[in-house]
């Protein structure tokens, strides 16, 4: 297995160009300040009215580091591209290399200059009086998904399919003192491998769909007899959870087994042709619920099973979404801080190929289900409810439902009636939260 | 049948820019390949880039180093200094080491680099030509340069050009004359009007300039040798440096197979016509930007080109953009930048703007930049030649371009690049 350690972004400028004001080179002069030559160029433009600021974007592959001919320019682990100034001989072929305009080229010490983020507090972002520099953190993201690669090569998945990264990042966070359920659905790949071949190197049980939390009930309480703190989660789909392993569920949770139940929910049985599930979102087409001259897609609403479990009275309920990792992992976190307590998690995962979407497109589908307000972010926290990405503005409904054959057939009143519905789906967490924030 | 691909060979010939970008690719790619690095050099992996610079005494040898030694010790890469390829064995998929030992490969790099051209002169007493290409070649030079030596440089190209100006900036009342057989300076870099501002730069540091002459004879001449120049006059020196140009180092291939024109055929991916074997940097005669091939020993050539064929030799089908002449110069403290074509064709426009000691000029064929020269002015070269290559409709602002250089070329790059992204 290769351990090479490869260089890893880990923390990075971003750079808002519609923010920027005219007439402000803030950035630019507080770098010059702190660095005696200015590394970001303030894009201070008005002849064309265009107002921005660019610098290094810390490539992974940097092309002013292959092209120094001293060696001077190196890829830290950690994520920077350092310029060593006292191996630099002005040579000028990395400012040739990079397009970015990531290397300033200082005529008057003929000598190339780069940022090097300030060691990651750059004094652009600190000068920067609007907000069009922001220093993004993604290392702790880099810190909490710190386990191996849950799977041996060769996953048999959809390419392009969300359950499997929300798989591989769940345990890479949670490790490997663990014993994964599974049942019948697309991620029984995921859990325990097609045929012969084992998928996961973890421990892993595949149950009925009717009874995956019963059969955790019974492995957890034999590994508490033993002493042994080992995790029991669950990771199922949405026809397992919401139809066909409910009363199993709702009785686990009643119960308050403690065990993590995650279901990651594709809206409908899709390992079986994509069918619908009572999770399948109000006018989606599917194969059971076909459009034509007597009907229109699915007539029922979603049902809201986060919220169902919410009202179990358990120990942690939260909505998740591959699009906002940040989140996940913080509520994964919180979720497992629940020793002894039922702790349920709703991934939102898009099925490309059922929804009718293109191959690369299930990280956008969830990301802006939430930005319109169709799939919101929540967690009740021993049955205190807090919205855990607001969305103040909601995106248009229509910029979600373009993304997916699912919807073609939607006319303009269908859409906007989705739209009501999503909104009023936020709403009600709102309301909730303003009711049970300090439970 | 394994679902895991078997960990493979990788042999690259020359432990320069283009080999060394080529292990960083294949790194990424495939890093349970192994790879080993033979370089024919004594000395650890460096540029000849940095030779005027140790001349100077700009920089010493212990800051040359292409990467650290750790770097080799990382992951499975060998590097084999002093291992000289001898011949290549397509058939058996191995090469000839000096030693007479073979070794195998899956795949193989041959980024040989280039080697200095010798000059057509006679020279019958068999005086010592020393060139300026490699580490050995500037030891050589130091050991016989005494304080008012006289050096005689043969060619004033960018190598002949920068031994030049680090003698001059060494000092200890060394004489430098350079002798060209082209009526002006950088005569593939820069026009004849740039050209002669910067011999005229040469020339107030006291450098000789010889243009119009080549050298036709040596021989010895009292305690040091004379030139004989096509125009008849003597030219007399203690040291002779021969910067006649370059060319592929592909001698060790004859016999190989191997297409050669004036470099190392390859296509797009840096293949040849002999399977699994790669070239890339001086060595290789590649496509340009605008797909006429050709060689081009330029630093950032060879480190894309090298990466390119890293890739390929990793199973990941990558094509290499091309190639664009870009040059930056530093004489004297006065930068030069060109990207794209110096020599403007009739139906191009040239647009220029001077102020004092800074000029620039674009050249324009349509809306479309193609060409870009600044003298003493701050330029991106990097955001030029992005809008010379994709063909970015810059004429509308070539005033910004010219007022501007810097702001102007990336913001119209990082427009097209959003644009790309």
């Amino acid at each position: 297995m290769a351990t090479a350690a490869l260089p890893v972004l880990r923390d990075t400028l971003a750079i808002d160009f519609g923010a920027c004001p005219p007439g402000c080179r803030a950035c630019a002069e507080a770098c010059a300040r702190a660095r005696t030559v200015g590394r970001i160029t303030a894009l201070d433009l008005p002849e064309v009215a265009f107002h921005g600021a660019v610098t290094c974007g810390q490539c992974g592959e940097p092309a002013c580091r292959d092209a120094c001919p001293t060696g001077a320019i190196v890829k830290e682990d950690a994520g920077v591209v350092r310029l060593s100034e006292t191996r630099c001989v002005g040579c000028g072929a990395c400012a040739i290399a990079c397009v970015w305009g990531g290397i300033t080229y200082d005529l008057g010490r003929g000598r190339a200059a780069k940022c090097d983020t300030c060691d990651g507090r750059p004094a652009c972002v600190e000068a920067c009086p609007t907000g069009t520099l922001s220093w993004v953190e993604t290392s702790s993201l880099a810190r909490r998904f710190r386990h191996p690669d849950p799977f041996t090569p060769g996953v048999g998945l959809c390419p392009g399919c969300a359950a499997e990264l929300a798989f591989r990042l769940t345990f890479r966070l949670i490790g490997e003192d663990v014993v994964v359920f599974g049942a019948p659905g697309c991620a029984v790949m995921l859990v325990t491998g097609l045929n012969a071949s084992a998928t996961t190197r973890l421990p892993a049980v595949t149950g009925l769909m009717t009874n995956v939390p019963s059969l955790m009930t019974g492995v957890v309480r034999q590994l508490r007899r033993q002493g042994r703190r080992t995790r029991c989660v669950a990771f199922v789909g949405d026809g397992t959870t919401a139809d066909v392993g409910f009363q199993a569920l709702s009785g686990a949770a009643e119960r308050g087994e403690p065990v993590l139940y995650i279901c990651y929910d594709n809206e409908g049985y899709m390992n079986t042709g994509v069918q619908r599930s009572s999770t399948t979102q109000q006018g989606a087409r599917t194969m059971t619920t076909p459009v034509g001259s007597e009907r229109s897609g699915k007539a029922q609403a979603a049902k809201d099973v986060p919220l169902l479990m919410a009202f179990h009275g358990v120990a942690y309920v939260a909505t998740a979404n591959v699009a906002f990792l940040e989140d996940f992992a913080a509520k994964l976190e919180r979720a497992l801080a629940v020793e002894d307590g039922f702790a349920y998690l709703h991934l939102y995962s898009p099925c490309h190929v059922g929804w009718g979407a293109p191959m690369d497109s299930a990280l956008e589908i969830a990301r802006r289900a939430v930005e319109t307000r169709v799939y919101p972010l929540w967690e009740a926290d021993h049955g205190r409810f807090r919205i855990t990405h607001p969305v103040a503005r909601p995106r248009p409904i229509d910029d979600f439902v373009e993304l997916m054959g699912r919807f073609r057939h939607l006319g303009p009143a269908e859409r906007a009636a989705l739209g009501r519905a999503a909104d009023e789906r936020y709403r009600r967490i709102e309301a909730l939260c303003a009711a049970f924030a300090d439970v | 049948m394994s679902a895991v691909a078997r960990a493979r060979h990788h042999v690259i010939v020359g432990a320069g820019t283009a080999g060394l970008s080529a292990v960083e690719a294949i790194r990424r790619a495939c890093p349970d390949d192994a790879v080993t690095l033979l370089s024919a050099e004594p000395d650890p992996p460096y540029s000849p880039t940095v030779l005027p610079h140790l001349l100077a005494g700009r920089i010493d040898e212990t800051r040359i180093a292409l990467r650290p030694e750790a770097f080799f010790a990382r992951g499975r890469c060998r590097l084999r200094l002093g291992a000289a390829v001898t011949a290549l064995d397509a058939e058996r998929r191995q090469v000839r080491l000096g030693d007479g030992a073979a070794l195998g490969y899956d795949t193989l790099l041959l980024a040989s680099g280039s080697e200095s051209l010798r000059p057509a002169l006679e020279n019958p007493d068999g005086v010592e030509l020393l060139a300026f290409t490699r580490l050995g070649d500037l030891r050589a030079l130091r050991a016989r340069l005494h304080d008012g030596a006289r050096v005689a440089v043969l060619g004033a190209g960018l190598i002949g050009m920068e031994l030049a100006e680090a003698l001059v900036h060494r000092g200890r009342g060394i004489h430098v004359a350079v002798i060209e057989q082209e009526r002006q300076v950088l005569p593939r870099s820069f026009d004849a009007e740039l050209a002669g501002e910067i011999a005229a730069l040469f020339e107030s540091r006291g450098v000789a300039l010889r243009l119009g002459r080549r050298a036709t004879a040596l021989e010895r001449a009292g305690r040091g040798v004379a030139l004989t120049l096509s125009d008849g006059r003597r030219e007399p020196a203690d040291v002779v440096v021969a910067c006649v140009g370059v060319g592929p180092r592909a001698g060790f291939l004859a016999g190989s197979g191997l297409a050669v024109g004036r470099g190392v055929l390859v296509d797009r991916r840096m293949v040849t016509n002999l399977p699994d074997v790669y070239a890339a940097g001086d060595v290789a005669e590649g496509p340009s930007a605008d797909g006429t091939p050709g060689v081009h020993p330029v630093l950032p050539t060879a480190a894309g080109q090298g990466r390119v064929a890293g890739l390929n030799m990793a199973g990941r089908p990558v094509e290499h953009e091309g190639w664009l002449p870009a040059n930056a110069f530093n004489f004297f403290g006065r930068v030069a930048v060109t990207v794209g074509a110096t020599e403007i064709r009739p139906e191009w426009a040239s647009l220029a703007r001077t102020r004092g000691r800074a000029r620039g000029r674009l050249l324009f064929a349509g809306a479309r930049l193609v060409g870009a020269s600044f003298v003493e002015v701050p330029v991106d070269p990097g955001a030029l030649g992005w809008l010379i290559r994709q063909g970015v409709p810059a004429r509308e602002h070539a005033e910004l371009l010219l007022a501007r250089p810097v702001e102007g070329a990336r913001w119209l790059a990082a427009l097209s690049q959003r644009e790309v992204a």
